[in-house]
């Protein structure tokens, strides 16, 4: 599997750990993505959001929140880039600046909560 | 104010820099000059860089905190030598989330106050020592590895000292290169026992790939 796919398909099972220790309706669904994949995408980035809001509203509503540790024990995944302490191999392009780097957030398709699959009795049916 | 210039972050990494997500934030200028230098950038005049606040970088990172507070992990400063940074650095830590991961890649070929500014902040060292014998040192890097021995002293005395063998693997790693062309197996070992003796315990043996159409500096 490719990083980028790879660690998308990570960074979204921690997403759904931590939907599931809060009570919050998230389903993964499969990315049609067929090409290159920096590990994340502008609806990644909208479910992340998502999951946040859903977490400031418990908090406003007194009810406890479980994040920390709930996704520890990773095993190591293929980045683009590197530090200097790394493995040089001569030849590399220059680490892009923050914002540009792996994941542009294009904020006219942000996905709004509404177009965030949840979980619904017809999606769990499938 | 306190401003670093960088030349990238790179968010999203998992278990690369230590435990967890981890941006790795690459901070610009390095004192060292090696011949396989992977980040020319972090050093050349033209480079592109970006300068930061405290505040701005801790608003730019914080947008993986979900992650960093669910895998444990955190931010990971590297370059370029993050060192050189050290007074922001100080200043990030102790304004970013405690439960932030902070790890640092590092030569540690700077003056021992940087390391002074950091230490309280920083949870793992991830150190690059290239080699232990000074001559092969500094043939590779342009630069003596008489600062690196003494911040090796500094940090077995006054980080690695009191840590229990968990803690101080956790704390440290130490990267020790096999480099073509430049240094032996047999140097390696070396190294490692020298470091060994000084109390580390924890180390990435690796090779260096040099590819057919890089070209040493």
């Amino acid at each position: 599997m490719h990083p980028g796919k790879q660690k998308c398909k990570i960074l979204k099972q921690i997403r759904k750990q931590i939907a599931d220790a809060n009570d919050i309706r998230y389903v993964i669904d499969e990315c049609p993505h067929k090409g290159e994949c920096p590990g994340t995408c502008p609806k990644c980035e909208a479910e992340v959001r998502y999951l946040e809001t859903q977490l400031a509203e418990r908090r406003r509503l007194g009810k406890a929140v479980a994040i920390v540790g709930l996704a520890a024990g990773l095993t190591a995944v293929a980045s683009g880039f590197s530090s200097c302490g790394a493995r040089p191999n001569g030849e590399m392009e220059p680490m892009p600046l923050e914002g540009d780097v792996a994941c542009p957030i294009d904020t006219d398709s942000v996905a709004t909560p509404d177009t965030i699959a949840v979980e619904t009795p017809a999606t769990t049916a499938e | 104010m306190i401003t670093a210039r960088t030349i990238g972050i790179e968010r999203l990494r998992i278990a690369t820099d230590g435990e967890g997500v981890t941006s790795l934030v690459g901070f610009f200028g390095c004192p060292l000059r090696c011949q396989y230098c992977l980040n020319p950038h972090s050093f050349l005049s033209n480079a592109r860089t970006r300068e930061y606040t405290v505040d701005q970088l801790i608003e730019a990172v914080s947008i993986d905190q979900l992650y960093y507070l669910a895998t444990g992990g955190g931010i990971c400063f590297g370059g370029g030598e993050p060192l050189l940074h050290s007074a922001f650095i100080a200043d990030f830590c102790q304004r970013c989330p405690s439960e932030w991961h902070i790890s640092l890649e590092t030569s540690i070929n700077v003056p021992t106050s940087h390391l002074e500014a950091v230490a309280p902040f920083v949870h793992q060292w991830i150190i690059d020592v290239k080699d232990m014998d000074p001559a092969i040192y500094e043939r590779y890097t342009g630069r003596p590895n008489t600062q690196v021995l003494t911040n090796l002293r500094w940090l077995a005395k006054h980080v690695l000292d009191g840590l229990t063998p968990d803690e101080a693997t956790n704390a440290f790693t130490i990267r020790l290169p096999l480099i073509p062309d430049v240094n032996t197996p047999a140097d390696v070992d070396r190294s490692e026992q020298f470091l060994r003796d000084l109390g580390f315990t924890h180390f990435d043996r690796f090779t260096y790939v040099k590819d057919a159409g890089a070209a040493k500096r």
